[in-house]
């Protein structure tokens, strides 16, 4: 059983019902397109600040963007 | 019990009235200072040194098989080439399924150039341990 807590999320959702590529969001936050592409994927854990700056950027509550 | 219900009240009050000017700041704000963060962005940092330390451990790993590969050579006169067949081909594999799934373009050419040279040191050894079941001696 895996009792791991993983962070999961709606980035890339809610970015492509935004019509935003990666790089374009990643422009809007102030990261580079790498960060976008490594949270989409689940490799990195975005601190609290960037996450809250996504959710602003993706017009999207906190709750809606990431989940467990 | 009296204090700790004050302090409670006190840590309430705080928590839905913060003290001090609390800017309210609006959503490109927030967005355009986020964008002038960007060089000292905690996330950058963080993300790429995971990716570096991740590649640096990678690329290490290859090294040191390298180096042992041509130290059994040019030091040792025994050596199994059954061995390193396995090793080197496995190594070449992750190298390439790297270089593959690897976007970055600076990274992938790392993972291609390490791919290439662990490619050829598992083809020398293929050769190496075929030609010695074959009876022929290099």
């Amino acid at each position: 059983m895996n009792d791991k807590l993983i962070l999961h999320n709606r980035v890339k959702e809610f970015r492509a019902e935004k019509g935003l590529s990666q790089g374009e969001l990643a422009a809007m936050v102030g990261v580079s397109r790498n960060t976008i592409s490594s949270i989409e994927t689940g490799q990195y854990c975005p601190t609290a600040k960037l996450a809250l700056v996504l959710c602003l950027a993706l017009e999207k509550k906190f709750e809606e963007v990431f989940y467990f | 019990m009296e204090e700790y219900e004050l302090a409670s009240e006190e840590n309430e009050r705080a928590e839905t009235e913060p003290e001090g000017a609390r800017e309210a700041l609006s959503r490109d704000e927030i967005l355009s200072r986020a964008r002038t963060e960007n060089t000292k962005n905690g996330d950058e940092r963080q993300r790429s040194q995971m990716q570096w330390a991740n590649y640096a451990g990678f690329i290490a790993m290859e090294f040191a098989c390298i180096i042992v590969m041509f130290s059994k050579i040019f030091m040792s006169d025994e050596f199994t080439p059954e061995f390193f067949c396995i090793m080197f081909t496995g190594i070449a594999a992750q190298n390439i399924v790297q270089a593959c799934v690897n976007k970055n373009r600076k990274t992938r050419t790392v993972f291609i150039v390490c791919a290439a040279l662990v490619t050829a040191c598992a083809v020398i050894y293929w050769v190496f341990w075929i030609l010695g079941l074959c009876g022929i001696r290099l």
